[in-house]
């Protein structure tokens, strides 16, 4: 497997009133053909990191290689061969979707008829073909996020870097773009890196995610990996007929050295492993005297998003 | 090596934009109409069409060595219609390039401009190309517009064309891309630094200062030497200037205060 991005002890400050560390030391490769998901809440440094791979800022320490290339001294060379799906669409408001592609294209393809030829094809993909010739400014946010889908993939990059691609999209777009993403790794052997807050996202396309915070990677490996790694353990679900205060299940977890959460009329906790006979019991009998009626008591599969919120819990309580 | 052929994909791209600007297409049409038409016009023809012999007697006074209608316009030229001329120049160029790099930061479109696989050197002349194509042709469109309105309106006095002479050619031929230049780097700057277009303009106003140099200099009636050293010190400014502003110019700082 070759690596397409590597980047390496990356740091990077913004300098301002303030001076912001957004990206403090962070490594990680990427395999060709590989989806890549940079999970982590508001402010965790995802966009700053796709910024300094797509040579919009310089790191401050470190260095990041995209197919080769460093970022620090091979800008150009990197940008011919990438597309990136910003946080904002990028197009030109005032002009068509159509001249707004072909200006884009144009940077990229000489031939006319390849970029038509691509365009109509994508057009075609992303359900916009009726809208090629009206203004990017009277399209919907939704439809903008998809012409800008349209103008990162025109020059056919073999990188993309994707801002959030599902963001503002109905779900039925969210559901076709994540089979075309897939379309795109495993059809085109694309190696592509998604910056996401979306946990069933990152959990359904990446091969390999990591859990970024403050700047930090906190855990990375595939979803499966990620799973066993944190919990060698199971999770207890209950339910019950009516709403568990929040505080209750934080408190009797407390208890046990463990974690657990509530959310409406569900509570779970996270048990380490080999300790069902003593704990679950103990929870249930806490439950029941703090007036909770018991619906059921089940054992659940982790998803993503469980240690997602497992590693923010733990951060929040250090 | 500067690649022409791709950064003039931006140029023109801006040139496109600016066209449907409303701001930038008034000043576009209102300047050149001022200063070809309307001054001319009112100050020179006219005036000379109401004029009793008095008048024209009385006129010639005002400069020495001539008489009647030629000295009244070779004074009205040199001290108010030439000076005003040079904010033809300066103020297209500076509503075009205060809006260059802010413009892209106000409608969320400069992080596209970045990705694309330019350097930063030809990002920067292809905003530069931007401004200082229209900034010239329009220019020299208003020269030879006025050009053909004052020998029209004024051969009947004078008998003999009156441009183009010396000093209109030095004018718009040194002068006039002299000026752009400048007006153009400034205002590129601003822009570069500034997070809309509205406040890059308000600094951009500065290079008004030099319009008042002229007009000063046309007052004191000293309009060739002042222009003169006006132009070589300007000029100097836009060499350091083109030697220095790609090497500054980077895209971090645009992406950084958007
Ligand atoms: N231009 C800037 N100037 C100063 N600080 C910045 C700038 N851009 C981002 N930051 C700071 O850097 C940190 C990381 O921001 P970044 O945009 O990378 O986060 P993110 O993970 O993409 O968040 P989100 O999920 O909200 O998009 C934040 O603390 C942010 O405030
Ligand atoms: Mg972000």
């Amino acid at each position: 497997m070759k690596t397409v991005i590597e980047v390496e002890n990356l740091v990077k400050v913004y300098n301002g009133k303030t001076s912001t560390v957004a990206v403090d030391g962070i490594s990680f490769s990427i395999g060709r053909g590989r989806i890549f998901s940079f999970l982590g809440p508001n402010g965790a440094g995802k966009t700053t990191t796709v910024r300094v791979l797509s040579c919009l800022l310089k790191p401050t320490a470190g260095d990041a290689w995209v197919l080769g290339n460093s970022v620090k001294d091979n800008q150009v060379a990197i940008r011919e061969n990438i597309g990136m799906l910003s946080e904002n669409h990028g197009l030109y408001e005032k002009m068509t979707l159509e001249d707004n592609l072909n200006f884009f294209a144009g940077f990229y393809l000489d031939d006319k008829r390849t970029i038509e030829g691509r365009m109509a094809e994508l057009l075609e993909e992303f359900n916009l073909s009726n809208r090629r010739h009206d203004k990017v400014g009277t399209l919907s946010r939704g439809l903008k996020q998809r012409a800008s889908l349209i103008k990162t993939l025109i020059h056919d990059p073999a990188v993309l870097f994707l801002d959030e691609p599902t963001a503002g999209l109905d779900p039925k777009a969210a559901v076709e773009l994540r089979k075309y993403i897939t379309h795109l790794r495993d059809k085109m052997d694309k190696t592509i890196f998604i910056c996401t807050h979306n946990l069933v996202e990152a959990q359904t396309l990446s091969d390999v995610a990591a859990i970024i915070d403050k700047g930090k990677i906190m855990r990375m490996g595939s979803p499966v990996e990620l799973e066993r790694d944190l919990f060698q353990s199971s999770s207890l679900r209950i339910e019950s007929t009516r709403d568990i205060p929040v505080e209750m299940p934080r408190q009797i977890a407390r208890e046990l050295n463990i974690t657990g959460r509530s959310e409406g009329k569900h509570a779970r906790f996270f048990l380490p492993p080999g300790e069902l006979d003593n704990l679950v019991p103990f929870i249930v009998k806490s439950l029941v005297e703090g007036g909770i009626p018991i619906l059921e008591v089940a054992r659940e599969e982790h998803t993503l998003e469980d240690i997602y919120l497992e590693l923010m819990e733990r951060e929040g309580n250090a | 090596m500067l690649r022409f052929k791709m950064l003039f994909k931006v140029t023109l791209k801006d040139m496109r934009e600016n066209m449907k600007n409303k701001q930038i297409s008034l000043v576009m049409i209102l300047l050149p109409a001022t200063f070809t038409i309307m001054i001319p016009l009112l100050l020179i023809v006219l005036p000379l069409k109401l004029m009793s012999h008095e008048d024209l007697l009385e006129a010639g006074m005002l400069v020495p060595g001539l008489e009647g209608a030629e000295a009244y316009l070779v004074y009205n030229w040199n001290t108010i219609i030439l000076p005003f001329f040079v904010m033809v120049p300066l103020a297209i160029t500076m509503s075009i390039s205060s809006d260059s790099w802010a413009g892209e930061k106000e409608r969320r479109t400069a992080e596209s401009l970045l990705l694309l696989p330019l350097t930063d050197e030809e990002l920067f002349l292809a905003k530069v190309l931007a401004s200082l194509i229209p900034g010239l042709v329009i220019t020299w469109a208003c020269g030879i517009t006025l050009t053909i309105i004052i020998d029209i309106t004024m051969y009947p006095y004078l008998g003999y064309a009156f441009l183009p002479n010396a000093s209109w050619l030095f004018h718009q031929l040194v002068l006039t891309p002299i000026l752009a230049f400048f007006s153009i780097f400034i205002n590129v700057w601003i822009s570069y630094r500034s997070k809309d277009t509205k406040s890059a303009q308000q600094m951009g106003g500065l290079v008004f200062l030099v319009f008042i140099g002229f007009l000063v200099g046309g007052f004191l009636g000293v309009i060739t030497l002042l222009t003169y050293v006006i132009t070589l010190i300007l000029g100097i400014i836009d060499i350091i200037f083109i030697y220095i502003s790609p090497k500054v110019f980077s895209r971090e700082r645009i992406m950084i205060n958007t």
